[in-house]
């Protein structure tokens, strides 16, 4: 909290640095010609112009935390947590054709109030304690230059977040991007690292991008892309990899009969996943049909999988090797591996929007391996193998979330409702994710107030929702799904977003 | 004498009925008008939307709209802050948002809400009415206005059945009503400040009130508008949306 006044203080002067300068012209936006004298001297000539907004974003959060929901460990889970975020979009014109753009987050977090297993099914509390994942930091959501030398061509290097597919909560073709929160879609705004060239037409664009893995970074900024460093860090640590981390994309987009048809190439080494040399085909479709009623379909298909699996022997206390007790064991294995999402959205006459997201991976995990996966973690209390639950992002670059959706099994329902002017400026939503083997999800209900044009309030609720014994896997004579290993019982959060 | 007067002159209108009736436009040509009235074929556009709500407070969006042929248009929007950087696009039947929070665009609705105001997309960014409504006219019950009767001809248009009433005099738009297809009064719209826009004159003040709750409203004011341009397709591409 101490840092409030320091963060307010940066924004102010990044403000003062990079805006103040620019912004005279954009403020004067009553006639074209004020619009257009922003990007053209009185001469005509090109001008140097600057657009600046942004928000300040204050996000205080509690949990019941639960150590004995599960056999993930806890003791870096905070109780309360306290997240306050300076942001602050630039957007530098050189003329008509060329802009540089930053949107930089400054965000100060801390943590407090852990819990541990008391040892007789409860739960008691330990010191509060430093955690990597719980620093400030400063995130890069992008940083790029665009420029459009033609206007059927744009190339753009920079880190960017380029999403291509069609669906509404999630992006199975989304191999480039840090995941996302379905329940907070808001929250996550960091791309990826990219060269993309695109030639945009009347109707169809081609876009190929180039996007080196970035391997080491610090405050935001990689210092290591594509390759280790021939020596170690010094923490002494150098992995045995001398291999290119990178994804090479095509996309193909068309607007055809009313529909948004996009087909994808993926050809990667090595980035996010054990991929090597490897294509990847995607498909993305989107219409409305029947006036109001829109529909979705977006699918990856690979061969083979670089999802981690349990090896059974290891699991049922077989002997084996324990660096192999998890592993891309069906990386190699030949078989074709789709992953589908198909959904719908409508918004009804009272305007509140309704949508429905039916997601289907190949390569999840059956009850078997499911229970498998379930056992080894409970035998090696590997906390932290799963994402389930568990803080990501920080020091990979990208805003750090509190769930994300990384499912583990096969069939999933997303549904999300939200309904405008309850009064005036109150909203009420509600996000439900289910995964359809166990009938296990999380609840994620909405309440939000526009109290001025600058300032939204919200209150999100986060519930597990584990009480359905139905398809669950039983471990050490405890029945288990995949959304009761969430160490908590429930959250809520509150925010406040004042936009400047 | 008089008698072949008026004997003379009631042949000469009965031969010549269409030169009776020159002084009346048919509906299409009304509609027509309509169109290059309120949505010309190209333009460049300020605007300033003031949602009034139920509790008597106001919200205020400014946005640039940019259109090219008869479906092509593409809104910047400014203020309030909250909502700088999003963009819309339509073309022909289809309608996006993108939303710099998601960054990524979005499939739109004709019939959804614009910004949350009283207008919806369709009032916004489908002004085709030629195309989208059959048009006949009705008595209008006032010596100085035509009314038109429009039904929706296919169901991307924003309304089913719409009365619009344009004066004689300068055949302007003056007010209109929209009807769901049950006959519902869900909006009416007064036009009014006809102004001169680089040689368009047109209103430049829309006030739409919301019938269903009828404390809401919305006014619609044009600050600016630019005529006949030479707009490069690519500014009405989804792709482009965002730069």
């Amino acid at each position: 909290m101490q840092l409030r006044t320091p963060i307010l203080w940066l924004c102010g002067l990044l403000w003062a640095l990079f805006g103040g300068p620019f912004v005279n012209a954009a403020l004067a936006q009553e006639s074209l010609d004020d619009l257009d004298a922003a990007k053209k001297g009185d001469s005509g000539s090109k001008k140097l112009t600057a657009e600046v907004n942004g928000y300040v974003d204050n996000r205080f959060q509690y949990a019941f935390i639960n150590p004995n929901a599960s056999f993930l460990s806890t003791i870096n889970q905070p109780s309360i947590q306290e997240i306050l975020e300076g942001n602050i979009q630039l957007k530098i014109s050189f003329g008509a054709k060329a802009f540089v753009y930053s949107d930089v987050s400054l965000i100060y977090q801390n943590g407090w109030l852990f819990y541990d297993k008391d040892g007789s099914g409860g739960r008691t509390k330990i010191d509060d304690h430093d955690v990597a994942t719980l620093r400030p930091f400063v995130v890069p959501s992008e940083l790029y230059v665009s420029v459009s030398p033609k206007p059927w061509l744009n190339i753009l290097v920079g880190k960017k977040r380029i999403i291509w597919g069609s669906g509404f909560a999630f992006n199975p073709t989304d191999l480039i991007n840090p995941p996302k929160d379905p329940t907070d879609p808001n929250f996550q705004r960091a791309g990826q690292w990219v060269a993309r060239i695109e030639l945009p037409f009347e109707k169809f664009t081609i876009s190929t991008l180039f996007s080196p893995q970035v391997l080491y970074q610090q405050n935001g900024l990689p210092f290591a892309m594509m390759k280790y460093p021939d020596y170690p860090l010094a923490d002494g640590t150098k992995p045995p990899d001398d291999s290119y981390h990178y994804l090479l994309a095509a996309r193909l987009y068309l607007l055809l009969f009313n529909t948004d048809i996009n087909l994808f190439y993926f050809f990667s080494n090595k980035y996010n996943d054990s991929f090597q040399n490897a294509s990847r085909f995607g498909a993305s479709f989107s219409r409305y049909f029947f006036t109001d009623y829109e529909l979705h379909i977006e699918s990856l298909f690979q061969v083979g999988s670089g999802k981690l699996y349990p090896n059974h022997a290891c699991a049922n206390g077989g002997v084996c090797n324990p660096q192999t007790a998890l592993s891309a064991s069906k990386l190699e294995d030949g078989v074709l591996y789709p992953r589908l999402l198909v959904g719908g959205r409508t918004q009804f006459r009272d305007e509140s929007t309704l949508s429905v997201e039916y997601y289907y991976q190949a390569d999840g995990y059956s009850a078997l391996e499911f229970e498998d996966y379930l056992r080894l973690a409970s035998r090696a209390q590997m906390a932290g193998l799963t994402g389930v639950g568990q803080p990501t992002g920080g020091s990979t670059g990208a805003i750090p979330q509190r769930f994300t959706f990384d499912p583990l099994r096969r069939h999933y329902l997303i549904l999300s409702y939200n309904k405008p002017k309850i009064r005036d400026d109150f909203a009420i939503g509600a996000t439900l994710i289910a995964g359809l083997a166990d009938l296990s999800g999380t609840l994620s209900p909405t309440f939000s107030w526009n109290a001025q044009e600058w300032l939204t309030l919200s209150l999100y609720g986060f519930i597990p929702i584990r009480g359905i014994p139905v398809g669950t896997v039983s471990v050490n004579d405890v029945n288990y799904s995949e959304y009761s290993l969430l160490p908590m019982d429930f959250r809520f959060l509150f925010e406040a977003r004042a936009y400047y | 004498m008089l008698r072949f007067a008026v004997a003379t002159a009631l042949m000469f209108s009965l031969s010549f009925p269409s030169l009776a009736m020159a002084a009346d436009p048919t509906p299409a040509e009304l509609l027509k008008r309509y169109d290059q009235v309120m949505s010309p074929r190209t333009f460049d556009g300020l605007l300033v939307m003031v949602a009034h709500r139920q509790d008597d407070t106001t919200r205020t969006y400014k946005f640039r709209a940019l259109k090219s042929e008869d479906d092509k248009i593409r809104t910047w929007f400014f203020e309030p802050a909250a909502a700088k950087g999003q963009e819309m696009l339509r073309v022909e039947d289809n309608m996006w948002v993108y939303m710099p929070n998601l960054k990524r665009s979005l499939r739109l609705a004709s019939r959804e809400s614009f910004q949350g105001g009283d207008f919806n997309n369709g009032d916004v960014l489908r002004v085709n009415y030629v195309a989208d409504y059959d048009a006949k006219l009705s008595p209008s019950g006032d010596d100085k206005m035509w009314l038109l009767d429009l039904t929706a001809k296919n169901k991307e248009a924003a309304y089913d059945h719409i009365k619009l009433w344009m004066t004689k005099e300068d055949q302007q738009p003056a007010k209109a009503e929209y009807y769901a297809a049950s006959g519902k009064l869900l909006r009416s719209a007064k036009f009014e400040d006809v102004k001169d826009f680089h040689g368009l004159k047109r209103p430049s003040h829309i006030t739409m009130r919301n019938e269903l709750a009828t404390k809401r409203y919305s006014e619609m004011n044009t600050l600016d508008m630019k005529l006949n341009l030479d707009i490069p397709a690519q500014k009405f591409v989804l792709d482009d949306l965002g730069r």
